[in-house]
């Protein structure tokens, strides 16, 4: 009879070994057969405006940083504020190449940010992040 | 026969009622929006259920799921832009049938035709979800780590494109799973010495990471780089456009493609995604004029719309019978009736009997809502899918930070949301799939939790393990379709190897 010990250890070591042994496999492959490049960037748009550029190229990375600026602002300013903030932001950013109103942007974001903190909070009873500033 | 009034009175009251309808509305809606599918919807809306009665909050998530699955087949008809994965198979015909001035006829037949798959797969749950339970209530641990294992390799295998990504993403999500204490003992790992993460990363905060945050990034970059404008025109559309003569003829499809959708639904893992396609073919391949596939004729879109609405069921009976989810959805949905306190499983059956038939009961209504509503409410529909993106996306970033809080009150947890979205974002881009990282985040602590209960009976003996005949043949399917899988990636390999010489 094989007695082993399987403890909180065989697990982590059972992943380790099997995404040690299927990234090599991954790397063995691509070796074997290079991939064509589907890289694409021949529809970038040009403005004249270079911060707008900034914007469209890095599309990917300002999108992520405003997110995370986004669950900072609740962690600390609070839930209303920063959804305000960032909706105003996000809508604007999204809607850089049409005509996008800054007024009709911050009236949907206020809305929606009172619509939504209102729904958890008072009919669906989901507690909100509050932030130092209520 | 208490149990079933019980449950059927506990669903046939306004508010369920309500919940349901409007689910399907805004599960249709999602389905029909590209980028936005049946599992973000339920994802999405699982927040608003923490303070509701399991009841009504299965309602909602009910008919989201069947409104989502569903909904796809809209854009698939009449823009040939398939709404959901579920509804790829549907643009083959049902474009076509559009281009041929039949879109009426192509919807009219589509929604029917989900109605019955669904109906069908409904059924199949009531009798056979009963049957499975009492099985599988004799499971020991051992049992019960053989079939995950199972689970795992066929998500793991099925999931994506490439075998090896699909694995990869797997260990991807048990690692993801490791985090916090390890089930029997308790032991703390992969904490960093950081108290938030000693409970393990929020189920929630991780399902809507890894579906919803990549799917926003890449909307953002999809606004700004090229906006497609959706342009429909429905306004000519009136009745459901097919005659009962057509009606009998396609009911030898019907009944291959919902057993098809069915079978597919309760492999662990694949769901609506992958049984429309294969339905598609398998009704092309048996049809007698397969070359009229695809030229637009109803067969094609019956054949995909009824196998993924038949899908929805199947994928239920593996999650309220095993507690192993079908498919993304069920995935989620799990981690609903988790919240609740609910844990499916063999034992679901029994303590929570009268839940089990609100369930059935809820998707019944919930199929005839989604069939009232697209007939009537086609062309709202269509207007729904002009919200401009830049208001509809933010305002999604909104509804996850919440949920992600909502769960357990911890602002920690959006930030694991994010960072398990930029992860999903990273492995998106590099087309490693993202089922399998969901599903076995899932499953990994079901599979260590089991293993380490059947060693204990069996005093640490592996053997043990091929003497009970359930693991033994669960053990063997996952050794088969792991080397099945690995035998068509080396075919393919070697095909395109020759292929470059």
């Amino acid at each position: 009879m094989v007695v082993t010990t399987v403890g909180p250890d065989f697990m982590p070591k059972l992943v380790a070994v099997g995404m040690a042994l299927f990234s090599c496999l991954l790397i063995f492959k691509s070796l074997q057969i290079p991939t064509v490049s589907s890289e694409q960037s021949g529809d970038r748009v040009h403005g004249n405006n270079s911060f707008a550029d900034f914007l469209r190229t890095h599309i990917d990375l300002v999108t992520i940083v405003l997110l995370f600026l986004y669950a900072i602002g609740i962690a600390t300013v609070g839930f209303l504020i920063s959804t305000i903030i960032y909706l105003v932001v996000h809508i604007n950013l999204m809607g850089m190449n049409k005509k996008q109103n800054l007024i009709v942007s911050l009236i949907v974001s206020i809305v929606m940010a009172f619509g939504v903190y209102l729904l958890f909070t008072k009919v669906l009873y989901v507690m909100l992040p509050s932030g130092f500033l209520g | 026969m208490n149990d079933v009034l019980h449950g059927f009175m506990e669903v046939l009251q306004f508010y369920p009622l309500l919940l349901i309808f409007l689910g399907v509305v805004v599960g249709i809606i999602f389905g029909a929006m590209p980028g936005l599918s049946a599992t973000m919807a339920v994802t999405l809306f699982l927040p608003l259920t923490f303070g509701m009665l399991p009841v009504h909050g299965l309602s909602l998530l009910l008919g989201l799921f069947i409104g989502g699955i569903s909904g796809g087949l809209i854009t698939a008809i009449l823009i040939n832009i398939p709404g959901t994965p579920s509804s790829i198979a549907t643009t083959f015909d049902g474009y076509p049938m559009t281009l041929n001035g039949q879109a009426g006829k192509a919807l009219g037949v589509g929604i029917v035709f989900s109605f019955l798959g669904g109906l069908v797969s409904f059924i199949a749950l009531m009798f056979l979800a009963p049957q499975i339970s009492n099985f599988a209530l004799r499971f020991s641990p051992i049992d019960y780590f053989a079939v995950t294992t199972f689970s795992l390799t066929l998500i793991a295998s099925m999931a994506g494109t490439s075998l090896i990504k699909g694995l990869l993403s797997g260990f991807i999500g048990l690692c993801i799973a490791l985090i916090g204490s390890a089930p029997i003992d308790g032991t703390v790992r992969f904490t960093f010495g950081f108290n938030q993460f000693d409970g393990g990363l929020n189920l929630i905060a991780v399902l809507i990471g890894i579906f919803a945050i990549p799917e926003i990034i890449k909307s953002s970059r999809r606004s700004v780089k090229h906006d497609v404008e959706l342009v429909m025109d429905v306004e000519k559309i009136r009745g459901f456009g097919f005659s009962i003569k057509e009606f009998i003829t396609q009911i030898p499809n019907l009944i291959r493609s919902s057993l098809i959708g069915l079978g597919i639904g309760i492999l662990p893992g694949i769901g609506g995604g992958t049984s429309n396609n294969i339905s598609y073919l398998a009704a092309k391949n048996s049809s007698k004029h397969p070359e009229k596939y695809g030229t637009g004729i109803i067969d094609g879109v019956i054949a995909s719309e009824t196998a993924n609405n038949a899908s929805i069921g199947g994928a239920l009976i593996p999650l309220l019978t095993l507690g192993i989810p079908g498919d993304p959805v069920t995935a989620v949905l799990l981690g609903g009736l988790m919240i609740h306190g609910i844990t499916p499983g063999p034992m679901f059956m029994i303590s929570n009997a009268s839940l089990f038939y609100s369930i059935f009961l809820a998707l019944i209504i919930g199929n005839i809502f989604m069939l009232v509503t697209e007939f009537f409410g086609i062309k709202g529909f269509v207007r729904m899918l002009k919200i401009p993106k830049q208001y509809l996306y933010p305002v999604i970033v909104v509804l996850c930070a919440v949920g992600a809080f909502g769960s357990t009150n911890r602002v920690f947890n959006i930030f694991a949301m994010l960072i398990c979205g930029v992860i999903g974002y990273l492995l998106d881009k590099y087309r490693f799939p993202l089922t399998p990282i969901i599903l076995s985040y899932i499953l990994g602590p079901l599979v260590e939790a089991n293993l380490r209960r059947g060693l204990m009976f069996s005093d640490g003996s592996f053997f043990a393990f091929f003497k009970s005949p359930i693991a033994a043949v669960f053990l063997g399917l996952a050794v088969v379709s792991l080397l099945a899988s690995g035998m068509r990636e080396i075919r393919k390999v070697l095909k395109l190897r020759a292929a470059r010489v």
